[in-house]
């Protein structure tokens, strides 16, 4: 096989301007590629993190329960079951299970939540509230209060409370004041405003009112118990394996982000279709320039493949030849589109902004060296495929029709 | 016996066929050194691509150096003609990209995986013999005519190939450069005993031939030793 990488190595070099323009067209179909993976790569981190980044990405609940029919012997039993829509459920043992789910691989924080209704009362004003009782150190992995707080800090000991900024304007608060809170429990609480947060949306800034744990399962009337535990999960795009365990450790009712998301889902995933469709379209681009290039080349040099022929060059080493010389052309494009494709997304990357989807900088744009690996195999693994069909038709030629045809 | 041909036709397919060759009996032997002749489309060079391996008979058998041509494989075929026979052509056909030297040794490289030290000796043995030793690393390109010929030869007797097939060596040269050439392949043949077949249609270059076959409408009319020794000019 020497002989063939020897020839084509050769060809390459001696290809000229024909060689080197295929070179750059696959230098910006790998630019391209690197470019739009980057992009969308980038585009489905912030959505995701923006929807689903400061929530529970899979919710572990008590089982619904619901009324069992009593069977008649012998008798049809037409019976409609109503739910038990006024029973509110909790979890009671859920202090067991939190260990049981630290250690599950691929959970990264676990935050049992006590919530419920209720309303803030300050003045002549009453506004409807979330009353959201956590564990300081455990909620703030799910969705970290301190970096969103807007002024005070977060304490929710004692009375401490933390509250949205549009609460706190509704109501006139501002941090140091109190306020009193009564649940749809019926019981009543005076909490401090300790902090004031921001959260980037109207209706968590407006409702949630944070607490701790023990007067969120106070004031909803669920001591001992939680209304749920929120977890996280270091891989939120492949979760089903987690979610799995979860449920076989509870036993409880288990839903991820998934099953109350299925539109940034469809959204997600016709994002991805769209990316693979254009990847695919910049490859087959890659693959024609390269055959088109080689297709010219084995035409020039029929004459000599004839003569390598005579000389008993088999099928096997002329085919090497251009498998050759569309590896060379599809690893020099890539490096060259890797180089520069990688240079323009890592600036392109790092220009400071406002980006909604990527906190601090102007684009949703993410270099991920994984991908300039793909893209690079990939463009060398289309260049050499691209020759395959050149290079078949250069071992199939008469040594006789093109020594004297050309 | 090197090439024995025993009724041997080529008709190539096509909306009308054509019969290229019929008919022919042909027996070289070891050293000879021979000229075909004919008009253009006689089937001169058909026939020599027959001999050569490079295409195959429709009728009849082809015994080269013993082996039935009609019975080996493709690929066992290359291997026999890359072992056998030696092509040199009216243009010389050398690789533009490789050096005079790399060239010579192309046909070792092609059929193996590297050319050896002995393989350099015998190229560098066979420039000198040829008398271009002195351009071995010069590119294919960079040297002359008459000398991109010699260079051919010297790729055709690479390896040490018993027959040497020339298909109108002399045809794109000077008359110079022309004798210089056959002059050489005499030369080569006279020393290595080397079978010479060589497609022509200048009678002058025949008529040094040792044996001269004239091909008239893909027959072999005339088979026929040099009959007086024409007088070197």
């Amino acid at each position: 096989m020497l002989f063939a990488i020897k020839i084509g190595f050769r060809y390459f070099q001696s290809g000229g301007s024909q060689t080197r323009l295929t070179v750059i067209s696959v230098a910006f179909g790998v630019t391209v590629y690197l470019f739009i993976t980057s992009l969308m790569f980038g585009l489905q981190n912030g959505l995701i993190n923006t929807t689903i980044g400061n929530s529970s990405q899979i919710t572990v609940e008590p089982l619904e329960e619901s009324a069992r029919i009593l069977p008649i012997a012998g008798k049809l039993n037409l019976s409609t079951v109503q739910p038990f829509n006024e029973r509110e459920v909790t979890l009671k043992g859920y202090v067991g299970l939190l260990p049981r789910l630290d250690a599950i691989k691929g959970v990264t924080a676990v935050s049992p939540v006590a919530s419920g209704a209720g309303f803030a009362v300050r003045g002549g004003q009453t506004r409807p509230i979330t009353i959201i009782g956590i564990e300081e150190d455990r909620g703030t992995q799910i969705f970290d209060l301190r970096y969103v707080m807007s002024s005070g800090r977060l304490d929710l000991g004692g009375q401490g409370a933390a509250i949205g900024i549009e609460l706190a304007r509704l109501l006139g608060l501002k941090v140091g004041d109190k306020l009193k809170v009564s649940s749809s429990k019926g019981v009543d609480q005076v909490f401090a405003v300790n902090g004031i947060f921001d959260a980037g949306n109207i209706n968590v800034n407006e409702r949630s009112f944070y607490v701790s744990l023990m007067n969120g399962q106070r004031l909803n009337d669920m001591v001992g118990a939680v209304s749920r535990i929120e977890l996280k999960v270091a891989e939120p795009l492949a979760l089903d394996d987690v979610v799995d365990e979860v449920r076989g450790v509870t036993g409880l009712k288990v839903q991820s982000w998934r099953d109350v998301n299925k539109e940034l889902l469809s959204g997600l995933s016709a994002q991805s279709q769209t990316t693979t469709i254009i990847r695919v379209f910049t490859m087959i681009l890659v693959a024609t320039g390269v055959a088109s290039v080689l297709i010219v080349s084995v035409m020039q040099r029929s004459r000599e493949i004839g003569i390598l022929k005579s000389m008993g060059a088999s099928t096997r080493r002329l085919q090497g030849i251009f498998i050759t010389l569309g590896t060379l052309v599809g690893v020099s494009g890539a490096l060259t589109g890797v180089g520069f494709g990688g240079t323009m997304v890592a600036i392109l990357a790092s220009i400071p902004g406002t980006s909604p989807l990527r906190p601090g900088y102007a684009l949703p744009i993410e270099l991920n060296f994984r991908f300039v690996f793909e893209a690079f195999a990939v463009a060398a693994g289309v260049g050499a495929m691209a020759a395959i069909l050149p290079a078949r038709r250069a071992a199939l030629m008469n040594p006789v029709d093109v020594i004297r045809l050309g | 016996m090197l090439v024995d041909m025993k009724g041997v036709g080529k008709e190539y397919e096509g909306v009308v066929p054509f019969l290229a060759l019929s008919e022919v009996n042909l027996q070289v032997d070891k050293g000879e050194f021979v000229a075909i002749v004919g008009q253009s489309g006689s089937g001169k060079s058909t026939l020599l691509n027959l001999i050569g391996t490079l295409d195959r008979a429709t009728t009849g058998t082809y015994l080269l150096d013993g082996h039935d041509i009609a019975q080996v494989s493709d690929s066992q075929l290359t291997r026999l003609r890359g072992e056998l026979v030696g092509f040199v052509f009216q243009f010389h056909y050398l690789l533009p990209d490789f050096t005079v030297l790399e060239n010579v040794l192309m046909p070792k490289a092609a059929t193996r995986t590297r050319p050896t030290k002995e393989d350099t000796t015998e190229a560098m043995r066979l420039l000198e013999r040829v008398g271009v030793a002195g351009e071995k690393d010069k590119l294919a390109t960079a040297i002359s005519g008459g000398q991109q010929q010699r260079v051919a030869i010297a790729r055709a007797l690479m390896g040490g190939k018993p027959l040497i097939l020339a298909d109108e060596p002399t045809g794109n040269l000077d008359s110079v450069n022309s004798e210089s050439v056959f002059e050489l392949m005499r030369e080569v043949h006279d020393e290595l005993k080397t079978t010479f077949m060589i497609v022509t249609h200048d009678e002058r270059i025949a008529d040094q031939c040792d044996r001269i076959i004239r091909i008239t409408d893909g027959k072999i009319v005339d088979d026929h030793p040099r009959v007086a020794a024409s007088p070197k000019s």
